[in-house]
């Protein structure tokens, strides 16, 4: 281990190698914190809060191992995005803080039997019947009709289920998806009224932000038999969706924030910040939490289920073609944003743990039980979207993962620029043209989310592919171009 | 000249604002208005709807929040934007508010982005020397 301290911002922090950076206990922290990233991606890093929240993070009552960042890492709210943190189920807490508004926000890679030649000259119409078919979602319209009181909370339930028994996909969609799509312990009971009624109208919607519909191809394979077991080669159509749980999730996080705010001075919790509220796992807060969260992470389940509906719908229309034609299958689905129970070893015990990934992936290596059989042997599929120009990546979990950040990897390519510096930046200039530089075509209804996700305003997300894959946490598959992106 | 309604600040990830004023009323009506003007261009905004809101919690922060995430909560489920609004009553546990507006209407409205939720990162109402001042960062 080297010795060689670096203190460019006022947190101490020092190199374990060439990709990965330590951050000494000091103050009230129970654990290290560790930083995953290049020495240029350092250096962007410590431009911002990240690394005090990595440190707040630090002291969470029975975090274990290290606080975790990704090299995607940037300022949030309570944890930071791209933070990692997990706790003992015992004698840990749950905190919000540490899921985001935006409970199981994640994303789906789906393939296509179609070739890039064989859609160029419709992409036009395509991305218009896909702006038309799949809603923002502000308002009362919804990407399917609205749900039934009963239908939400049966939903809630049995996530993406549900939505293969309504003939939005097929059940072979589900062996595709994190946790099958249903999340345990979910209690329709546990979710406000509120949450509830902001749910209803928006099953199949997109929202804005950093959410979009993505039409691409395959551009490089770096793993062929990874790919081919995938079914992906080449030139290959494909889909990304990226969205999470809505209003429901979002009202969610604010109404437990509300209760974990009052009950951790029963609990004599303290934290450094309002967003890291948090109780211990074992008590009634928590466990009403872990069921509200669970009913909100099965909710973004059906949500992104219906949309890959939705976008097939399209398709067909668009280009006059059967299904079997079209060929649509999902690779694979990941949440980003979610605390699940799992056990790791922890200085060579296995324990039972919390597991927060905010703004994080789940990067499970081969052979792994929780991987779904017809993919085990590969280990777990994981996507990783870039900004709207350039490119994204499909990589897989291995045991490396496993053993230093509980099976954990980056999520994105994460912002070099904050909101409103991309939004300054984009005036006076003419964005639609500069994506169509990059071969891309957009539709997109937020005229300020456009500006602020142009590719300038994010980090090249080859950078940060090449941290996790050359610390070793995860392996890098193949490598996606958009050809169309729909934004909310 | 007129004050502007509200400041941005810069937050990576984020969107967040202070506004300030010289009373609770304007502060309220100022933090409001921008949550509006950051999603809809206000300008396009007609005023064919009035609607009421009143909301109550513990402390002058938690209610800048409740009041904010209740308009967002409206204009997401429902479409309501509000282009003015009169603060009838507000004190550290309650505000009374009537908010004139429209629901959005993508051929009328230009629309700029989503907001997700109100955080707490941050928040907060301060008084100093007669004016009102708080910080908000709203998740995008």
């Amino acid at each position: 281990m080297s010795c060689v301290n670096v203190h460019m911002t006022d947190i101490p922090i020092r190199r374990i190698n060439d990709h990965v950076w330590e951050i000494p206990r000091h103050g009230g922290m129970r654990v290290p914190g560790r930083v995953y990233a290049s020495s240029d991606l350092l250096a962007d890093i410590q431009h911002d809060a990240a690394l005090q929240q990595v440190v707040n993070v630090a002291h969470l009552p029975g975090i274990v191992g290290y606080s975790l960042a990704m090299p995607d890492i940037h300022w949030g709210y309570g944890f930071p995005i791209g933070g990692v943190a997990a706790m003992d189920a015992d004698e840990g807490v749950i905190t919000p803080g540490g899921i985001g508004f935006d409970i199981n926000c994640g994303c789906r890679l789906i393939g296509t039997k179609l070739q890039a030649s064989e859609i160029q000259n419709k992409l036009h119409t395509l991305a218009d019947t896909l702006f038309a078919t799949i809603p923002c979602g502000v308002g009362a319209k919804g990407g399917i009709p609205m749900l039934s009181r009963a239908d939400e909370k049966k939903l809630t339930l049995q996530g993406a289920r549900w939505a293969v028994e309504r003939d939005f996909g097929r059940a072979s969609d589900l062996d595709h998806t994190e946790e099958q799509g249903c999340l345990a312990g979910a209690d329709p009971a546990a979710l406000s009224e509120e949450a509830l009624n902001r749910g209803l109208s928006q099953i199949g919607t997109l929202g804005s932000g950093n959410h979009f519909l993505e039409v691409g191809r395959v551009q490089e394979v770096y793993v062929p038999d990874v790919a081919q077991a995938l079914g992906l080669a080449v030139g290959q159509v494909t889909i990304i969706i990226h969205s999470g749980s809505r209003g429901l999730g979002h009202q969610t996080c604010d109404d437990a924030l509300k209760v974990m705010g009052k009950a951790m001075q029963k609990y004599h919790i303290s934290v450094p910040d309002q967003q890291l509220a948090c109780v211990p796992i074992v008590s009634a807060e928590g466990q009403h939490y872990l069921a509200a969260m669970a009913c909100a992470a099965n909710y973004a389940w059906v949500n992104r289920q219906v949309m890959m509906h939705l976008a097939e719908q399209a398709f067909l229309t668009t280009l006059d073609i059967s299904p079997y034609d079209l060929g649509l299958r999902l690779i694979y689905d990941v949440c980003h944003n979610i605390a699940k129970p799992e056990t790791h070893a922890v200085d060579g015990v296995r324990r039972k743990v919390w597991v927060h990934r905010k703004g994080a992936t789940r990067a499970f290596g081969p052979g792994h039980p929780a991987i779904p059989a017809v993919l085990r042997s590969l280990g777990q599929p994981v996507l990783i979207p870039g900004d709207m120009g350039r490119y994204s990546f499909l990589l897989i979990g291995t045991d490396q993962a496993m053993s230093e950040t509980f099976g954990s990897t980056c999520h994105g390519a994460g912002r070099l620029m904050s909101r409103m510096q991309a939004t300054k930046v984009a005036r006076g200039r003419n964005l639609a043209k500069e994506l169509a530089e990059y071969g891309v075509i957009a539709r997109y209804r937020g005229k300020r989310t456009f500006a602020e996700e142009m590719p300038y305003a994010y980090k090249d997300v080859a950078n940060v592919v090449d941290v996790v894959e050359r610390a070793g946490i995860s392996k890098k598959v193949l490598k996606l171009k958009p050809m169309a992106v729909i934004k909310g | 000249m007129t004050e502007p309604l509200f400041r941005e600040i810069d937050h990576s990830a984020d969107i967040g604002i202070e506004a300030e004023g010289p009373s609770a009323h304007e502060l309220f009506r100022r933090a409001g208005l921008a949550l509006f003007s950051l999603m809809v261009n206000l300008e396009q905004v007609g005023s064919r709807q009035e609607r009421r809101q009143e909301v109550c919690a513990e402390s002058w922060g938690d209610l800048l929040h409740d009041w904010l995430s209740r308009l967002l909560s409206d204009f997401l489920q429902e479409g309501f934007i509000a282009r003015e609004i009169v603060i009838d009553e507000v004190s550290p546990t309650h505000v009374r508010a009537r908010l004139v507006g429209e629901t959005l209407d993508y051929d009328r409205h230009e629309f700029e982005t989503e907001i997700k939720a109100v955080t707490y990162l941050q928040l907060g109402v301060a008084q100093e020397a007669g004016r009102w001042r708080a910080r908000v960062i709203f998740d995008v």
